[in-house]
């Protein structure tokens, strides 16, 4: 049986290297990344390479790509630990989501739509009302994304 | 009187009623938690909120 799988993205962790990600506007400018949400059907994960429309929910409200991330808030470090967080919740509001879903996907938009990470959650569906992700503490340890 | 949005257009809040509740598997990255909104025995409105508490790693430390 298919099932989404938590975890940062390993040719997220190939393109870092590479110079696709650009997380802030430190070097260039910064990507714009997005939020999707899947199916609990599916199996997106750490060998997830790009978003897909495939497996992505659907319904009233819910555009397919999901939302953009805001992202105001550039990776720094705390001793040895790298970190970055989105800089608010993502929110998807005023939607119907009948089928149940348990995965979000964080991807790079402005580079071919390339995969970050996947997070997962008990599978929720939602009737003519908001999702709302909020984020952790940017801070080492605790923030979404971090690099020991 | 405060009307809330649901499945059935805008309703007034007195004739709902709302079920709160949380969510979490062993292996999630947060905890959900929702607000089911009923119309006598109708849902007419579920909302859901996840906390993460799970950060992503990259790397197992160096040591330092």
């Amino acid at each position: 049986m298919a099932a989404n799988a938590a975890g940062i993205c390993t040719s997220f962790k190939v393109e870092m290297l590479q110079g696709f990600h650009a997380l802030s506007s430190a070097f260039r400018a910064a990507d714009t990344l997005k939020a999707a949400l899947y199916l609990q059907s599916q199996s997106i994960g750490p060998a997830t390479t790009v978003y897909s429309v495939t497996g992505e929910v659907s319904g009233s409200g819910y555009t397919a790509g999901g939302v953009t991330v805001a992202n105001a808030t550039a990776p720094t470090s705390s001793g040895t630990t790298a970190y970055w967080t989105p800089s608010a919740s993502i929110s998807y509001s005023g939607v119907t989501l009948g089928s149940a879903f348990d995965c979000w996907l964080l991807y790079n938009s402005s580079q071919s739509n390339r995969a970050i990470l996947a997070a997962t959650f008990a599978a929720q569906t939602i009737t003519a009302g908001n999702f709302v992700i909020t984020m952790p503490t940017n801070a080492a340890g605790s923030a979404l994304i971090n690099a020991t | 009187m405060t009307l809330v949005y649901t499945s059935e257009g805008l309703v007034d809040r007195k004739e709902l009623r709302t079920v709160h509740q949380q969510h979490e598997t062993e292996e999630a990255d947060g905890i959900v938690m929702s607000v089911e909104w009923y119309r006598g025995d109708k849902l007419v409105r579920r909302d859901g909120w996840l906390n993460l508490y799970r950060p992503q790693e990259i790397g197992v430390g160096n040591g330092s």
